[in-house]
């Protein structure tokens, strides 16, 4: 991939976060510095308690830096105060957890339509769906859908505030293999078909080999990063 | 995004169904109970004002002693006010009940009828509706007065008689024993003569635009016959008060002479003043004087004092003087009785010496011719040999004599030697030679001394004789000396004691002098200022003088002023008017709206309260469902999910049930169901008529909005830190670490342990059951205490009415009757919250057998009953002020004493200090009170209470408040109940997960609710002991202002069983809701743990 003819859509310099003081400092982040592309699926690989999640919150406004800055389209968020934080996840960002967190009083459509931007879009809400293939199940309950068509839910949910950068944390971390493929599908349609600019946080190697640009974090610091000429499908992703 | 969460509000509802269900209806009866208070109390207080208006409520009423003449009528009407007899007599009847009647009445205070006509017959009555209820007397019935059956055509309620008390005085309405009827103009005169009592000329008054005073000195500027009075008790008071005529005309008179003597002896005053400024003024010269000669006599008394003190002195050494020489004299007397002695002895001496010398003088010629003899005859011998040896060596002899032995044997001896020859022969010889002429001269000498010493022994002799003689008188000279000398100390001892006293006396006049000086000085500032002063007084005296002269003038005036006045007060009609009073003196008037004025405000107030309570039980519930949806909020928040949007979110249902609740309750409350059901107690009591229905705006607006916005606000309060949270922390459901999560527990076994942290973790949840518990027992507290307030009341008040009966007198003879205890009673005001209240001022002699206080001297001080002094909140010591607003005359006192007496709110006085204070007679009373029934005359009395009605008055009152006692206690108990109830249900929901796990784990039944449940009784015990006396105290602390117009003691103690009651009906109630909790806890099965875990 040609990096230079890309624009940036996001920068972090010189990330810091610790959480506590003296003795009980923990260094979650340690001087991170990375570059993000439109329309690139960036992964951001590491094992468990190794920053990896806590740079994915700076970059989707979740948590302020101890240190450093994170700018977006040219704007530094890290210097964001609360309302302008919540514009930012509202119209530029689209999260997907571990968790789906749906609200199990709501159907699927309800679900999506909770925080989709229905004045840029008004059919933004089913055309996610379609996207999602959940068109069949939008008037069902969470509790009456599996794991993988939740977690689409909730894909459709972070898409339909029509995000320009989707940020996913672990998306198969709740789910089984074929249904975790399933959604690493999904997440790669809208990366490539779509052009959706994609991280995800994972701490399955195999995963990564799907990313166009990977990077290694541990201890709070990225230990490598190597850019992915032959991106692997996720159809051929095994682990 | 708000459309799209209100699809989930319908679901919440069903899934919480039960919860919000009884919070709705507890919100619904609540509010219902309050709108319907409220409305009740509004319809009565507007319906009363309606009805005020309608009937022409009176402004006010007169009471006269003879009617009003037509002449009298028409002038009135003619100046523009509007009035109405509206006299009236009492009947009593066969059952003791007494009627007072009245005739129809057309322009004020007209009757309103719930039922029939008026009185069109001279045998039809209308009936006031409370005695007709108590009595069962119905529209078409009869009643019997006197010999004759009077049909009831209708009945009713008169406005001026709203709250039918017979006595102005009473405190409690007992519409058995008293009620009014209206008859036709002819019944009533025919029933009038048949018996009853005396008319009351009564007239009921409108104003216009005139005021009170205005037509009351117009009525008392009527003429007026008092000899019509055909009143014995008020002749007999007219002739006492007539017989003050002379007496205030003497005391002008007098008034008179004295000024007059006053004018004469300040004519003479000012005489003298003059003559003692002129006086003044040479006394004060003098005093100068007086000063200049004393401060003299001062210098001269203190050189005297000098004098004296030298003077002193020398007499001091003076006496040491004599006493030195007493010793001498003494010494001298010694000496010459010694000296006599001597003399004596040398006198004998020297006469045996002169005779010795005499003897020795006699041989003395012989020593001497022997002694020449010798000499001559040894020259003569020297000279022999000598000239015997000279002639031997041939040298020329010698002739020796006594004249030149001595010459020429020196002058041999040195030829001698100068030859060489040996000359120590003849030194030797002139040697022996000079030896013997010595000796012969010695002799001669010798002689001549005897001689001479016997002629001086005789002249020693003598002299001695002499001496003796001599020394006989110095002897006798010495002793008289030392004799005088005595005699003259003796004298210097007197001389030092009168030098001494002379010294002290100048001393002390020295000092007297100076006090004498400084005296005069101040004497002649003294005059100074006192003849200034005359002058003064002088030109004082003078200007009282035409003081007087004008006093003299101006009493000379108010004699003929008082004489005409006098004359005419006297001579014209006494005061027509009995009684007059305004409708807001009347306390028979707008008794039930007064009543019902405390209900709206406190009715507004306690649904506020109790909104707060209901809606913080819903902020728990809401809570619990934020914490339940924490990661749900978190992914909200991290979408860009504003916080605002989901406080409202949260907020809306809750505030939706406490809409509709309160809408629903404000619906009951004001319709006809609701608010009739409240005015039960109103018309059980007072006579007012049927109120119709009625919706006052601010209380629907009260009931629609006030609780959603109690909601909103308290929820938002409430809910508003947790939704405050971070995304990330939400997501993480990450529980905020509190210190009481921390708090060491020590070494406990492991079901203590559980219970406590049980109780920290929900300590929220358990701080509302305590809120709920509070506000529970403050409506559970009023209840009981309008009961305790009743039942003490009546027990109290049965306690201290010591009397059987008590008269009160229009018109007291001059001594009390026999067998009865005379006080003197004053009926003054006190107002509080808005409340003027009757206080009754006591005067009591010390020894009043049915009153237990002892007073104070003094006219302003007074014994507080404890009611007055817990009422208006005084003490010992403190100042109260008491108003005559009759006469707008303000009585401060001073708390001299509290004492317990419950009856009315009542002060003590001395009776004497009481007359003074208010200007009666020493011997005036006006009540007498009695251990039995005394016979006095009717017409003097105002009317008796009996104890036997006070008590009759105190069940009444507690049979009154009964329904309203268990209404508050039913509400009380449903409140606490059912949000004790949501409170621990809401426990076990949140513990869900802990219970299922424990159940997974094999814990049983019973272990299981030792966990959850039984440490909530421990919770609920604490609960209500910090709740019962908080809410006590706050209630008692509020109750007055409740019954603010009720004038009655405030004794809100309880009895201790009524505590234990109350602590028994508390752990009763949580005991019932304990059996549903376990059902409730036996429903969590395993799966909750894992329905909780994605």
């Amino acid at each position: 991939m040609e990096n230079d003819s890309k624009n940036i859509i996001l920068q972090v310099k010189n990330l810091h976060k610790s959480y506590g003081s003296g003795e009980n400092e923990v260094v979650a982040l340690n001087g991170v510095d990375l570059e993000i592309y439109e329309g690139e699926l960036f992964v951001i690989l590491g094992s468990s308690g190794s920053g990896k999640s806590t740079l994915l919150n700076m970059i989707g406004g979740m948590d302020a830096p101890s240190s450093g800055s994170v700018i977006f389209r040219g704007r530094e968020i890290s210097r964001f105060k609360d309302r302008e934080l919540t514009n930012y996840r509202k119209n530029c960002i689209g999260f997907i957890f571990q968790s789906f967190n749906l609200i199990g009083e709501l159907t699927v459509r309800e679900n999506v339509a909770l925080v989709a931007n229905t004045k840029k879009n008004p059919h933004i809400v089913d055309d996610m769906l379609d996207l999602m293939g959940l068109s069949e199940k939008k008037k069902k309950y969470p509790s009456q859908l599996s794991g993988g068509q939740q977690q689409r839910v909730a894909i459709a949910r972070a898409l339909a505030g029509d995000a320009d950068l989707l940020l996913c944390d672990e998306p198969t971390g709740a789910l089984d293999y074929e249904t975790g493929k399933q959604i690493l599908k999904q997440l790669e349609t809208l990366s490539r078909e779509h052009h959706k600019t994609i991280i995800i946080v994972t701490h399955t190697k195999e995963i990564a080999q799907m990313g166009d640009r990977v990077i290694t974090v541990k201890d709070g610091k990225i230990t490598n990063m190597y850019v992915n000429d032959n991106p692997v499908s996720a159809e051929r992703i095994n682990w | 995004m708000r459309k799209v969460l209100m699809r989930r509000y319908p679901r919440d509802l069903k899934a919480n169904l039960f919860r919000y269900l009884s919070l709705f209806l507890l919100i619904t009866f609540c509010m219902f109970l309050i709108i319907s208070i409220v409305d009740a109390a509004e319809r009565v207080i507007r319906g009363t004002e309606r009805n005020q208006a309608e009937s022409v409520l009176e402004d006010g009423q007169i009471t006269t002693f003879t009617p009003f003449t037509e002449e009298q009528i028409k002038e009135i009407e003619d100046a523009g006010y509007i009035i109405e007899p509206h006299f009236n007599y009492e009947y009593m009847l066969e059952n003791g009940a007494v009627i007072r009647m009245f005739v129809n009445r057309e322009k004020i205070d007209k009757v309103a009828l719930d039922n029939g006509r008026l009185a069109e017959a001279s045998d039809e009555i209308v009936l006031e509706k409370r005695f007709a209820a108590e009595n069962n007397y119905r529209v078409g019935g009869s009643i019997q007065i006197g010999e004759k059956d009077y049909k009831i055509t209708g009945i009713g309620s008169s406005v001026d008689y709203d709250a039918p008390y017979r006595k102005l005085s009473d405190t409690i309405i007992d519409s058995s024993t008293f009620g009014i009827g209206f008859l036709t103009k002819e019944g009533y005169e025919e029933l009038k003569k048949t018996g009853g009592g005396s008319e009351e000329l009564t007239y009921a008054f409108l104003l216009g635009d005139h005021t009170a005073t205005e037509f009351k000195e117009m009525v008392k500027g009527f003429d007026f016959d008092y000899k019509k009075v055909d009143d014995p008790y008020y002749q007999e008071m007219l002739s006492d008060t007539y017989g003050k005529k002379d007496e205030i005309q003497d005391g002008i008179n007098d008034l008179v002479d004295g000024v007059k003597e006053l004018a004469d002896g300040v004519d003479e005053l000012k005489d003298g003043t003059g003559e003692l400024a002129d006086g003044m003024e040479e006394l004060y010269d003098g005093s100068v004087e007086l000063y200049d000669g004393s401060v003299e006599l001062y210098d001269g008394t203190k050189e005297l004092k000098d004098g004296t003190k030298e003077f002193r002195d020398g007499v001091t050494e003076l006496t040491d003087g004599v006493t030195k020489l007493e010793d001498g004299a003494n010494s001298l007397e010694s000496g010459s009785n010694a000296l006599n002695g001597g003399l004596w002895s040398l006198n004998n001496g020297t006469a045996n010496l002169r005779d010795a010398l005499k003897e020795l003088n006699k041989n003395n010629a012989q020593i001497e011719g022997g002694a020449e003899q010798i000499f001559q005859a040894l020259l003569t011998t020297t000279q022999n040999e000598i000239n015997e040896q000279l002639t031997a060596v041939g040298m020329p002899p010698i002739s020796l004599n006594a004249e030149n032995y001595s010459d020429v044997l020196s002058g041999l001896a040195a030829q001698l030697s100068a030859v060489g020859m040996d000359a120590s022969g003849i030194r030797d010889a002139k040697d022996s030679l000079e030896g013997i002429e010595a000796y012969a001269n010695g002799v001669k000498q010798y002689t001549g001394a005897v001689s001479q010493i016997t002629e001086g022994a005789g002249k020693l002799a003598d002299g001695s004789a002499q001496a003796f003689n001599g020394s006989g008188s110095l002897h006798d000279g010495t002793v008289a000396f030392r004799d005088g000398i005595t005699e003259f100390k003796d004298g210097t001892g007197e001389l030092t004691d009168a030098t001494k006293k002379l010294d002290d006396g100048a001393k002390e006049l020295s000092d007297g002098t100076k006090e004498l000086s400084d005296g005069s000085k101040e004497l002649s500032d003294g005059v100074k200022e006192a003849y200034d002063g005359s002058v003064e007084l002088d030109d004082g005296v003078k200007e009282l003088r035409d003081g007087v002269t004008e006093l003299k003038d101006g009493v000379d005036d108010l004699k003929e002023q008082s004489d005409e006045m006098l004359d005419k007060l006297f001579k014209e009609s006494p005061n027509n008017i009995t009684e007059f009073m305004l409708k807001d003196e009347n306390n028979r008037i707008g008794g039930a709206a007064g009543d019902l004025e405390m209900n709206r405000s406190v009715g507004l107030l306690a649904g506020v309260i109790v909104m707060v309570l209901f809606t913080y039980v819903l902020s728990v519930f809401v809570i619990h469902q934020i914490q339940n949806e924490s990661s749900v909020i978190g992914a909200l928040y991290s979408l860009g999910v504003r916080k605002n949007e989901l406080v409202s979110h949260y907020i809306t249902l809750p505030t939706l049930v406490c809409f509709l609740g309160g809408l629903c309750g404000g619906l009951l409350g004001l319709c006809k169901f609701g608010s009739d059901s409240q005015m039960g107690d109103t018309y059980c009591y007072y006579s007012v008529p049927w109120f119709g229905m009625m919706v006052p705006l601010y209380l629907i607006i009260y009931a629609v909005a006030m609780p959603p916005l109690v909601s909103a606000f308290v929820n938002y309060i409430v809910i508003n830190k947790s939704l405050s949270r971070t995304a990330l922390s939400l997501l993480r459901n990450e529980q905020k670490a509190s210190r009481r999560n921390n708090i060491k527990l020590g070494k406990m076994n492991f079901i203590n342990t559980y219970r406590i942290r049980q109780l920290l973790r929900e300590i929220r949840t358990a701080l509302t059951i305590l809120f709920g518990m509070v506000i529970s027992l403050l409506v559970l507290m009023m209840g009981l205490d309008c009961y305790v307030l009743c039942e003490s009341a009546g027990r109290l008040n049965s306690e201290d009415v010591k009397y059987q009966y008590m008269y009160s007198y229009k018109y007291p003879t001059k001594e009390p009757p026999e067998g009865g205890e005379p006080l003197y009673v004053q009926s003054l005001k006190k107002e509080q919250y808005g409340f003027n209240l009757d206080i009754t001022v006591m005067g009591i002699d010390d020894d009043n057998p049915y009153i237990g206080v002892k007073t104070v001297p003094g006219k302003n001080k007074i014994i507080a009953s404890d009611s007055v002094a817990v009422r208006y909140k005084v003490g010992i010591g403190d100042k109260i002020i008491f108003s005559d607003t009759a006469n707008d005359i303000d009585y401060a006192f001073t708390v001299a004493d509290i004492v317990p007496y419950s009856v009315g709110l009542t002060v003590f006085m001395d009776i004497d200090d009481m007359r003074d204070l208010f200007g009666e007679d020493d011997d005036y009373y006006n009540v007498v009170m009695s251990d039995h029934e005394l016979e006095i005359e009717e017409g003097r009395l105002y009317g008796v209470t009996s104890k036997a009605d006070i008590d009759k008055a105190a069940d009444i009152f507690l049979k009154l408040m009964q329904s309203m006692f268990m209404m508050l206690i039913g509400a009380s108990a449903l409140i606490f109940g059912l949000v004790m109830y949501l409170m621990i249900a809401v426990m076990i929901d949140r513990s869900s997960f802990g219970i299922s796990l424990l159940k997974i784990f094999g814990f049983r039944k019973g272990e299981i609710r030792k966990l959850y449940l039984d440490g909530n009784r421990l919770m609920i015990i604490a609960a209500a002991v910090i709740a019962v006396p908080i809410a006590k105290w706050f209630m008692d602390t509020i109750f007055p202002s409740f019954i603010g117009n009720v004038a009655c003691a405030i004794h809100l103690e309880f009895p201790w069983y009524l505590y234990v009651i109350i602590f028994a009906g508390i752990l009763a109630t949580y005991e019932v809701i304990n059996l549903f909790m376990m059902a409730k806890l036996n429903r969590v099965n395993q799966t909750e743990v894992l329905k909780n875990r994605e």
